[in-house]
């Protein structure tokens, strides 16, 4: 597995580790025994379920987000060098965390002394009451940039003393042995929860004021570095930086991802069982038993950050769309989200309705606003480059053109639109196979080819209604996908079927009102020789008249290009030579068209130049002669009595087909079939031969390809 | 005429008055050609009136005579359901099978400007849920029940036919993700218990009535019930009604556009 797909799978853990955290502040109203003044509001309808998630997410959530940032500090740091690596860090982290609090701490405090309001004179002395920590600041749930901001420079600092003092490399390779031994051997399913864990288990341990429900205790309060916090979370950075060095230890936790898990929940369930079903404040006295506890709560926390970097390197390998826009809007949602889901717990705590019903909504309506507001406010701004050093501009589209456009088309002057190496596939099949296509200004191109050879895939393409896999699609030296080139085409597809319940006359002056210099709809009407139908219902009309509409909505925008996808299926005679006039004195006003069409006869009456396509690659391309030319095979035409089957074994006669007295024979060698003939069947007549028609040579080239 | 005039060489820029000209005759047209469909206009622009006077006047009996607030509240909860239908039907009953013949694709190759096809039928539906609810004051001025004022009644017009965008949203939502063959009898699914489980008129015995807040329509009527002044059945602040109406629109326009982007 290369490198980079493990870039994509440790962007979803990040991911998921911060839209966790947006899961367990909604879940904090919900949880058994939390005070008001604690969190925003207490919910009226506490959950057991809610509680433990609370509980269980609390376990692992930070510290494994902190591993995640170790590997991309280091990544960064290797990229970058140390100057790179801080300019970066103060933009990331240090800006959000200043502007950041300056925005949300009004806003959460205001939401929060509204959701207090409701509980006036409920609030537990000894928690009004309660004295600031020294260094008092309270940074809320923006405490892990500032932890972020101690724990780097920590890091970095360990990291220079151990290059200065080891300038053999010894130290450091034993680190790496050391590593390859706890993370890159079985033994990292027990062993490394325990040795990882063991300083903070201490620390916590130590601690006369921790709580079992409170988890590594926060930097939330104050500005004075904390032990524990800098301990676990620490430990978590140095491992995320080492597994950036060894990067192939990454393939042991991908594999051994299920051990992970059921260590992780066995040592879950000891620490929930112990710690109880309602949030306690109140600190374990020292013992066995606080040991005890500390030891499983460290081991539950690695073994899960084990099993959801497993997990995510299995499952989340690879490039996914969502994926990366979900990752790259984790950070704002996470930022963003305290006062929204404060906010919307507020709202339901009296809902008169089941505990889940109030968090889906939470949880829901969180969701909607902070990805909405992701998206208008924060990717395509400012907002969106600064935190995840990338700027999606508005509108896709626009965005697509910008990146598929070439500088300058290879023969501008002359094309209208290009297709050049595109490859497009739809799953497993390929439609079309690393195809070049040029429509040239002022000619009549037919498409041909057989069901399944790719030309409304093309078509497609060049109609902004797909994007290649590979190559550009260029539509009038611009993307299709833009709006203000389309103005310039025209378009008649297949199988489109209109509204009812409009007039012939409406439907083509709705369509004219989408071009910026159309024609009239009479003008319209009558070109494409339907005057007569202007007030009848399109619904009402037959299959044959229906094209004959949508040839008038095609033209009615004075188009540049001209798409006309099997234009005269269902046509009448009369109507198709109606419908070929039409086209022709289009093309020499100079409009460019695209013509596909199962009606050989009609490329061969209309085209400048035929392109062949089967299974997604042009088999031959040229003026109608040329393709004709390009098989040579003929037809030979006369009156015998010779059977067609004896015919038919001749060398040299690929079909051979009677009507009364007349046969037709199709062959490769023309001359020696004809000699053959003549002295078989002295009475042979009415001989004529000729080259072979577009239909023969089409037929041939197609079952080539195939 | 002269076709060598036809083709123009460079597609030209287009003024802004005719981008809204293109928004405003896809509107249009939507609108008249839902109005030429008696299958749709019937339904939602003359039977809602009847409806409402047999259940809201004559058979509300002498508990609404006694207690004059039930006529006003009954009197929202049938423009709420007159509103509901036009703006359910028209856009999801409509756009499944307009999806299935191509219609969408068609729209995505011509270049029509952002999001008419669906503005327009946004706009239809907000047309009929007007015209309903003329129809609706009509009948009940006629019949005499209610208590508001002209103000009133044009402030809840005005609410309800805001109002109907939660809907075509929902109606897009279902649009956008069944058959057109499906969607009719997926939208009747979400109207029919919707009308009943809203609590819009009906009594609902108490199991239900906590219920009543996954139901937008519901939180249509809170809204309006806010905007004619009844305090008496106002259950929720209209803040939050409003809020989760727009959370609504948010949600299921968005999952239902990012589905026709992929689709069309």
């Amino acid at each position: 597995m290369a490198s980079q797909e493990r870039f994509h799978s440790l962007d979803a853990v990040r991911a998921f580790a911060l839209l966790l955290g947006v899961a367990l502040h909604a879940s904090m109203s919900f949880v058994p025994g939390m005070l008001p003044g604690i969190w925003a509001t207490v919910d009226a309808t506490p959950s057991v379920a809610l509680g433990q998630l609370f509980f269980v997410t609390h376990i692992f959530r930070m510290a494994l987000f902190f591993v995640i940032a170790g590997f991309f500090a280091r990544l960064l740091y290797t990229r970058a060098g140390a100057q790179g690596f801080w300019i970066n860090r103060i933009k990331r982290i240090a800006v959000p965390l200043i502007v950041g609090w300056c925005v949300l701490f009004p806003a959460y405090a205001w939401v929060a002394s509204w959701g207090m309001s409701q509980f006036a004179g409920k609030i537990p002395a000894a928690l009004s009451q309660l004295k600031p920590p020294p260094g008092f600041f309270p940074f809320m749930h923006l405490w892990f940039l500032y932890m972020l901001l101690l724990v780097y420079p920590t890091v970095l600092l360990l990291r220079g003393a151990l290059v200065a003092i080891d300038r053999r490399g010894a130290v450091r390779a034993l680190v790496d042995r050391s590593a390859q031994l706890l993370l890159g051997t079985p033994a990292a399913i027990v062993l490394a929860p325990i040795v990882l864990g063991a300083p903070l288990a201490l620390t916590l341990y130590t601690r006369a004021t921790w709580v079992y429900w409170g988890g590594v205790p926060a930097q939330d309060m104050t500005y004075y570095p904390q032990l524990p916090a800098m301990v676990g979370f620490g430990t978590a950075m140095i491992v995320g930086w080492i597994l950036h060095r060894r990067i192939e230890l990454l393939r042991t936790f991908e594999n051994f991802w299920l051990p992970h898990l059921v260590v992780a929940l066995t040592a879950t369930l000891y620490c929930c069982s112990v710690a109880g079903t309602t949030f306690s404040f109140v600190p374990p006295s020292m013992g066995p038993a606080k040991a005890l506890f500390a030891v499983g709560y460290v081991v539950a926390m690695w073994s899960w950050i084990f099993a959801i970097l497993g997990l995510g390197l299995k499952f989340c390998a690879g490039e996914s769309r969502v994926r990366r826009y979900v990752a790259d809007s984790s950070y704002w949602l996470y930022l963003a989200h305290l006062p929204v889901v404060a906010a919307f717990d507020i709202v339901v705590r009296t809902w008169p309705v089941h505990w889940s019903v109030k968090f889906a909504f939470v949880l829901a309506a969180s969701f909607s606003l902070l990805f909405a507001s992701y998206h208008l406010l924060v990717r395509p701004t400012f907002i969106g480059e600064w935190l995840n050093s990338r700027k999606y501009p508005r509108h896709r589209r626009g965005a697509l053109a910008a990146r598929t456009m070439p500088t300058e088309p290879a023969n501008a002057a002359t094309a209208v639109a290009q297709l050049t190496g595109v490859t497009r596939r739809y799953g497993k099949l390929t439609a079309l196979d690393d195809i070049t296509l040029d429509l040239r200004r002022g000619e009549l191109m037919a498409l041909l080819g057989p069901n399944g050879a790719g030309k409304t895939s093309a078509i497609a393409l060049w109609l902004g209604l797909a994007e290649p896999d590979c190559g550009q699609a260029t539509l009038l030296a611009g993307s299709p996908l833009a709006v203000a080139t389309r103005r310039g085409i025209g378009v008649m597809m297949q199988d489109v079927t209109l509204p009812n319940g409009m007039k012939v006359r409406e439907l083509i002056e709705q369509t004219a009102s989408y071009y910026a210099n159309p024609m009239s709809v009479s003008d319209a009407l009558s070109i494409a020789r339907i005057t007569e139908l202007a007030g009848r219902y399109y619904d009402k009309l037959s299959g044959g008249q229906k094209r004959q509409v949508q040839f008038a909505l095609a033209i009615c925008g004075r188009p540049e290009v001209l798409f006309l996808d099997e234009p005269s299926v269902g046509m009448d005679v009369a109507a198709r030579e109606h419908l070929w006039t039409a086209i022709r004195q289009l093309r020499d006003a100079g409009c460019s068209i695209l013509l596909t069409t199962h009606y050989l006869e009609e490329a061969e009456m209309l085209a400048d130049r035929v392109i062949v396509l089967a299974k997604g690659r042009v088999v031959a391309s040229g003026s109608v002669a040329e393709v004709r030319s390009l098989v040579s095979r003929r037809q030979i035409r006369c009156d015998s009595a010779l059977p067609a089957n004896e015919l038919a074994h001749w060398p040299g006669v690929v079909t051979v087909s009677r009507a009364d007295q007349r046969l037709t024979i199709l062959a490769t060698d023309a001359e020696t079939v004809l000699r053959r003939l003549l002295a078989s069947d002295h009475r042979v007549a009415n001989i004529e031969v000729q080259q072979a028609g577009l239909a023969e040579a089409f037929v041939e080239l197609t079952k080539e390809a195939a | 005429m002269n076709i060598a005039t036809v083709p123009c060489r460079t597609p030209a820029a287009m003024p802004i008055g005719r981008i809204l000209r293109a928004y405003l005759t896809d509107a249009k047209f939507e609108a008249l050609r839902m109005l030429r469909a008696p299958a749709f206009a019937i339904p939602f622009l003359v039977i809602p009136a009847p409806i409402y006077l047999l259940f809201g006047v004559v058979m509300a009996g002498e508990s609404a005579a006694k207690n004059p607030g039930v006529y006003d509240l009954l009197f929202v909860g049938f423009c709420v359901m007159a509103v509901m239908g036009p703006a359910l039907f028209g856009v999801g009953s409509t756009l499944a099978p307009e999806r299935d013949a191509g219609l969408i694709k068609l729209k995505r190759a011509l270049p029509v400007p952002a999001g008419s096809y669906l503005i327009a039928k946004f706009l239809m539906a907000m047309f009929f849920a007007a015209l309903a609810m003329c129809t609706m004051i009509i009948a009940a001025k006629s019949a005499g029940k209610i208590s508001f004022s002209n103000l009133q009644l044009v402030l809840l017009t005005l609410t309800l036919v805001l109002g109907a965008l939660p809907f075509c949203a929902l109606g897009m939502f279902i649009g956008a993700h069944f058959s057109g063959g499906a969607a009719p009898g997926i939208t009747n699914l979400v109207y029919l218990p919707m009308i009943y489980l809203g609590g819009l008129f009906i009594p609902l015995p108490a199991f239900l009535q906590k219920w009543v807040v996954v139901w937008p329509a519901f939180h249509l009527q809170q809204v309006a019930v806010a905007v004619v002044g009844i305090s008496k059945f106002q259950f929720l602040p209209p803040q939050m009604a409003g809020a989760v109406l727009v959370g609504i629109v948010v949600l299921f326009g968005g999952l239902a556009i990012r589905r026709l982007a992929r689709t069309g």
